[in-house]
């Protein structure tokens, strides 16, 4: 019960029950409540005209470093005896010192500042209201209003930078670029050899071949380079997600998702991206710095939920993606959704799978977090768990579909090029088994 | 400074009450009372922020039932006045506890004082002013207050509807 209500109950019930027994002493005990109450409501709050201005010390932050969020309040009006200053904190930040409020008498012409760290891991955060309670000194009056005064505060993860990702799309678009196209021309990496033809240069006969053959002269052939289209696919489901505390694997596959977005679009490639979840948020493939932001501001907003109708892969919005353009899925597989590569690989597109090891992420946190279970136990669980990734990764690499199997202690750059140097011979060496 | 007020302010209401029913010999009570005091006491140490609602009802229940008892309305007013500071001082110490930061806390803590020492100064004058007067209260003057009464409650309930909203 509050204070007042308790003091204004008392009052009235010791005042009632004066009433009923006529005795005047009873009465006379309700005089300190109506003394109290009277001052109270005399000294309230009249108006209360105040500015508020919010300013933020940086509109983006590096996760995990707080940022100074500044709240100056001026008086325009009467004298405030008590004055609450009170920011509302949008959801997913934390106070580094729990302190958010401010409490202080405010003269008119008076000015206070309420400044305190704020600290978030990812996503972008929007604030509004502040709310502002002024009261009487003995709080028996209270007025209180809410001033929007919107601000956007972004917390952004450092993203891990990578070397060039070489992939290999089945089809490259028409401008130079840095991708082997699977056709000769113009390029550095040796392709074939060719007849020689009137016109080609002297300094690409192959001078030992065509010795061998008396009757006709060959040309080195050269692989074109090209730009490609690449569509990135961040599985955001909650059945992906692996969550203890602050630890997340989701957060892994964000990061994934950002530096690889950040390579190919310094390569300058064509990059879209698909945060398949509840709600699949598509953004359209772009090139350049602008769309390098556009990408980055979905994967801030991005968050792993219950995705109701999309929770089976086979839902992907497959007409967005240019015809035979490099599909790069960033998925945990954790879920049995192999029959979304046959079906990509069926309309022709080339796919790599970047997939964050879960259960190397479960055992790290169950050997940390004194999870019940003997060290036995988890070791025997680990075995039977990886047992059966190994059996879906094989599942997948029959198809000829490339996978890094990603543990997220290691950095993502050394394992992609040690798996790549596995998987990534010029395919038309091979026939890739759909 | 506003925890030896509020330490004093208990005290004052612990001593008043119980020695008023120490003097009409329900001395139970009144040991009961310096226990219900010293409990105050150790709640406002130990931060029970639930403990000063709950024992200033208790005192007021208290002082009110000290009436019919015929005990001394001067002890029993005297009581209610410090128990009514005491908890006027323990929703203060809320109301700061509640505020991260607090700016200007000296000058802030000393208003309060000054107006709660309004309250109390005027209210002893008015009880010692009623406890000397006697006035015969007569079924007209009940019926008129009751409708004040009832006009008040009415009026307060619209009030606190308001501020919920």
């Amino acid at each position: 019960m509050q204070g007042p209500i308790l003091i204004e109950s008392l009052f009235f019930v010791i005042l009632i029950l004066g009433l009923m027994t006529r005795q005047g002493d009873v009465l006379a005990l309700t005089l300190p409540f109506a003394i109290y109450l009277c001052i109270g409501i005399f000294y309230s709050p009249r108006e209360m005209r105040l500015k508020v201005t919010r300013s933020l010390e940086a509109k983006r932050v590096v996760s995990e470093k707080s940022a100074i969020i500044k709240i100056n309040v001026t008086n325009l009006g009467d004298d405030l005896e008590e004055v609450l200053v009170e920011d509302i904190c949008p959801n997913g930040l934390n106070l580094v010192e729990k302190k958010s409020r401010l409490l202080s008498p405010l003269p008119a012409g008076g000015k206070l500042l309420l400044e305190y760290p704020v600290k978030g891991y990812r996503g972008s955060f929007k604030f509004d209201n502040v709310q502002i309670t002024a009261k009487d000194n003995l709080g028996i009056v209270q007025k209180s209003m809410l001033i929007s005064v919107p601000e956007e505060l972004v917390f952004h993860p450092q993203i891990p930078k990578l070397k060039r990702v070489n992939i290999r799309p089945t089809q490259t678009r028409g401008y130079a670029g840095p991708i082997l196209s699977q056709q000769a021309g113009s390029g550095l990496d040796f392709y074939g050899v060719r007849e020689y033809q009137p016109g080609d240069p002297r300094n690409r006969i192959n001078w030992k071949l065509s010795e061998r053959h008396s009757q006709s002269i060959y040309t080195n052939e050269f692989e074109r380079e090209r730009f490609a289209n690449i569509v990135l696919i961040l599985d955001a489901r909650m059945s992906s997600e692996i969550r203890f505390g602050k630890e997340s694997l989701f957060e892994y596959s964000v990061l994934a998702t950002a530096s690889l977005a950040d390579v190919f679009l310094t390569d300058g490639n064509r990059v879209g991206l698909l945060c398949y979840g509840f709600d699949p948020k598509w953004t359209f493939l772009g090139y350049g710095k602008p769309h390098k932001k556009r990408i980055e501001k979905a994967l801030l907003q991005v968050k792993a939920e219950e995705s109701g109708l999309f929770e089976r892969m086979n839902r992907l919005p497959v007409r967005r993606f240019p015809a035979r353009s490099q599909i790069v899925m960033i998925n945990p597989l954790l879920n049995n959704d192999t029959t979304v590569f046959t079906q990509l690989k069926k309309y022709g597109f080339s796919i790599l799978v970047i997939s964050p090891d879960p259960i190397d992420f479960e055992k790290k946190i169950a050997t940390i977090s004194e999870k019940p279970g003997t060290l036995e136990e988890i070791h025997l669980a680990t075995r039977i768990a990886n047992f059966e990734r190994k059996l879906r990764i094989r599942e997948i690499s029959k198809m000829g579909i490339p996978i890094v199997n990603w543990p997220v202690d290691s950095s993502l750059d050394s394992v992609i090029h040690a798996t790549m140097g596995r998987f990534f011979f010029p395919s038309h060496y091979t026939r890739l088994e759909p | 400074m506003m925890r030896n007020f509020h330490s004093v302010f208990i005290c004052s209401a612990t001593i008043a009450v119980s020695i008023a029913y120490g003097k009409g010999d329900m001395t139970k009570i009144a040991f009961c009372v310096v226990l219900l005091g010293v409990f105050w006491i150790a709640g406002l140490y130990k931060r029970w922020l639930w403990c000063g609602n709950i024992m200033f009802l208790g005192f007021a229940g208290i002082c009110a039932a000290g009436l019919f008892f015929n005990l001394s309305f001067m002890l029993l007013f005297l009581g209610l006045v410090g128990a009514l500071s005491a908890h006027d001082l323990s929703r203060f110490e809320q109301r700061k506890s509640m505020a991260g930061i607090i700016y200007n806390k000296h000058d802030m803590e000393k208003h309060h004082l000054i107006r709660l020492m309004f309250v109390i100064i005027f209210s002893l004058i008015l009880g010692i002013i009623t406890s000397l007067i006697n006035i015969r209260l007569e079924f007209g003057i009940v019926l008129s207050l009751g409708l004040l009464t009832v006009i008040c409650m009415s009026q307060v309930t619209t009030y606190l509807i308001h501020r919920n909203n």
